[in-house]
């Protein structure tokens, strides 16, 4: 009962969120760019990526694809302060633990996936403070090609622009969603997942490419 | 199910994970650690945790990737949910 009561908050909290922030759409008035051009809708169950380049960048995220729902994988430690962890709940966040993933974090996420929901996820694993303007993509964990395999759901590669100032545009660029399962079927090795994820890492440093400087 | 044949079923889904290991998992002892000694990461324990789940019928309820330390540790779960 009590868990009924505290998700109806969380789900009041998530629109009230929503609709509030609904005029930022104006202010950071989102560019995406689409490799060929055309333009891809992300339908269904999948894996979102991206580069994370600042703490805002979930925030971002949900202006740039502004059509979906978004879960986003977070740090559990992020849940210590009840401020933050009921704004996180209010995001239907997924904590995880990142010195021990447990079993019951990988099924969360591939329930969600499974459900047809959008999860979005940073695989280098924590901001990237290289301090350069350029921000080279750090190496990705593989975890999310394990989580997609399980899931059966598809990755769609995300690159991010760094905002030069708070009145500059939001830019990022979307590619192809990747079916995982395409390269080496369900159960590929662990090297092989490691390949994958090579793959992906050249397909966001591509997207990076068509962004510019 | 026997403790041996526990051991000899962790060891095929070991090597369906990760071949280049072969000589080390095929020889490998239950005290081995999986991280330090058959160098297993992250990635390829939870693999790991989802095969034996497929393979034994079991289910890990919520376990983190670091409460096995060793090969041993894994068999004893298995055993323990396998009644």
């Amino acid at each position: 009962m009590k868990e009924k009561i505290l998700n109806i908050i969380y789900k009041i909290g998530f629109w009230f969120i929503k609709i509030t922030a609904a005029p930022g759409l104006l202010w950071f008035r989102p560019k995406v760019i689409y490799p060929g051009g055309k333009k891809i809708r992300i339908k269904g169950g999948a894996l979102l990526i991206s580069n994370h380049i600042t703490m805002l960048d979930p925030y971002y995220m949900q202006y740039l694809v502004w059509y979906r729902n978004h879960h986003f994988i977070c740090l559990k430690e992020f849940y210590a302060k009840p401020a933050r962890a009921f704004l996180f709940r209010c995001f239907q966040c997924i904590p995880v633990d990142r010195e021990n993933t447990g079993t019951a974090t990988m099924r969360e996420i591939s329930k969600h996936l499974k459900n047809d929901e959008l999860v979005c996820m940073f695989p280098e694993g924590r901001v990237n403070t290289d301090g350069t303007e350029h921000l080279e993509i750090k190496q990705f964990k593989s975890g999310m090609v394990l989580m997609a395999l399980m899931a059966g759901k598809p990755i769609v590669p995300m690159v991010m622009k760094k905002r030069k100032n708070i009145f500059s545009r939001l830019q990022a660029a979307i590619g192809e969603p990747v079916d995982v399962t395409s390269f080496y079927g369900k159960r590929p090795t662990v090297a092989q997942i490691d390949e994958i994820t090579d793959y992906l890492q050249q397909r966001a440093e591509e997207l990076q490419e068509l962004l510019g400087d | 199910m026997e403790r041996e044949e526990i051991i000899e079923r962790l060891k095929e889904i070991l090597l369906s994970e990760d071949d280049r290991k072969a000589d080390l998992i095929e020889n490998c002892t239950e005290d081995m650690s999986l991280a330090e000694d058959l160098g297993f990461n992250s990635v390829a324990l939870l693999y790991m945790v989802i095969d034996i789940e497929e393979s034994f019928g079991i289910r890990f309820e919520n376990v983190g990737i670091n409460d096995f330390e060793t090969l041993g540790e894994v068999v004893d779960y298995i055993e323990e949910q396998l009644g």
